[in-house]
Formats: structure tokens, sequence, C-alpha cells
């Protein structure tokens, strides 16, 4: 389920590519792609699951009103987008800025988990928002390192 | 964000390795609409809906991905989890 299907979406999207990331496209890997994901009109159950808020991203757009994450799914902040640029756009991609490893992550859901006042979560929301580490998280990783 | 183009039908050839395009435009094709070989190698392209874009280039035939968050990305998996719970809990608070 991992890594590899992100070449058979793009292939997917993308039937003029030939060569991706140097790689020529077998015909068979068009033929997987398209038992994945079905046609452009049925998209299959697994296609319209990259386009769907799972669990969490649900309600988290609930919460915000967003429908950022719908149809072909969650988008990146665009510029041009009708959408408002609520809170979840501008975080997520500022998130996805920060490249954390995966115990950088573990450490911070921990803190976020741990964190006993509001003032705390602000704290650590706040500094997601500006697209840096809350501190706990980078101190404790270096002194592992 | 990458975009902004004005309308270059003659650009065959784009190499944007190592920068840091997270998103692009969706108007982009129109921009270049003979674009063939795209390499956007080492950029910061996150989620699988940002490629739905490619697609619309007709004549894209070489493209390259390799070493962007969206290749180590689990397909159906949520993207961001952290920041959901964050505003799981401040929202309940």
């Amino acid at each position: 389920m991992r890594a590899q299907n992100y070449r058979y979406w793009v292939l997917w999207r993308c039937p003029a590519v030939r060569f991706l990331d140097y790689q020529k496209v077998k015909q068979a890997e068009r033929e997987k792609a398209a038992e994945l994901f079905g046609t452009a009109e049925e998209p299959t159950e697994l296609a319209s699951k990259v386009c769907q808020p799972t669990g969490m991203q649900a309600e988290f757009s609930s919460l915000y009103g967003t429908n950022r994450v719908q149809i072909m799914g969650t988008k990146s902040n665009t510029f041009d987008a009708s959408a408002a640029n609520g809170p979840s756009g501008a975080t997520k991609s500022k998130i996805a800025r920060l490249k954390l490893t995966d115990k950088e992550r573990k450490k911070l859901q921990d803190m976020i988990k741990k964190a006993s006042s509001l003032e705390e979560i602000i704290r650590l929301e706040k500094a997601l928002n500006e697209g840096r580490l809350p501190p706990g998280v980078i101190v404790d990783d270096a002194m592992e390192e | 964000m990458l975009g902004n183009f004005p309308l270059s039908p003659r650009i065959r050839t784009l190499l944007l390795a190592r920068n840091r395009v997270s998103v692009i435009q969706p108007a982009l094709p129109q921009a270049i609409p003979n674009l063939r070989n795209l390499v956007l190698a080492s950029n910061n392209l996150a989620e699988l809906a940002d490629l739905d874009v490619l697609g619309k280039f007709a004549r894209l035939t070489h493209l390259v991905l390799l070493d962007n968050p969206v290749t180590k990305k689990e397909v159906g998996a949520s993207p961001s989890n952290t920041v959901a719970f964050v505003y799981k809990i401040t929202g309940k608070c």
C-alpha cells in the first residue's frame, strides 16, 4: 500500500506521461493504475478515498466549516483558492514545510497529548502556525543525537 | 507556488529541481501548452491532489517528482494528524 502507489496515482491522473522519475512507464503499470483507481468517470473506492477526509480530518473540517478537504481531496493552500483560506490550508502547508522526522513527529504528538492547559496548547499551536517546531521537540531531539 | 507564467508556447522543458514548489497554479497548462519535460525533483509537493493539474499538460511526457513529500505518501492516509489534533483539542477547550 505504500510509496509506489503515488506512481500509479500520477500515471492515472496524467495519461500522457511516458517517463516518470526517469523510468519508462510500462503498460502493465497503467493497467495496475486503472485497476487501483478505475476510470475517470467511475473512480474506484480507493480513488475517492484519496479524495476524502478520513477520521480526524473530517472532524477537523466540520469544526472549522472548511470544505477544502473534499472531492479531489486535500489540496495544499493555493492563492487563487476560491474557498476561504481558513486555518486549515495555511497551517497544513506550513506543517508540510517543517519536514518532521518520525521521532520529532512522535515527540510532538506526545507533547500535544500531554498538554494539560489551554495556554500550552495555544503555545504549541502558535509555534506550528509560524512554521517552526515548538521548543521541546527540537531540544530533546538534539540531545538524543 | 509554481505559476504566473505568461503565455509561452515555445517552452518545452522546465528544470525546477531543488526549489520549494508546493503548489502548481491550476491555469499553468494554458500558459505553457507545449510543455514536454518537467523536472520537479526535490521540491515540496505534498498532496496527491496537487498533482492533478499535471494531467492537463496534454503533451507532458517526461515527468520527475523524485524526493517530494508526496512520493512518501501512503494512498488514503490522512496528511497531518498532528494539526488536526491540535485543532480538535483547542476546539473543545
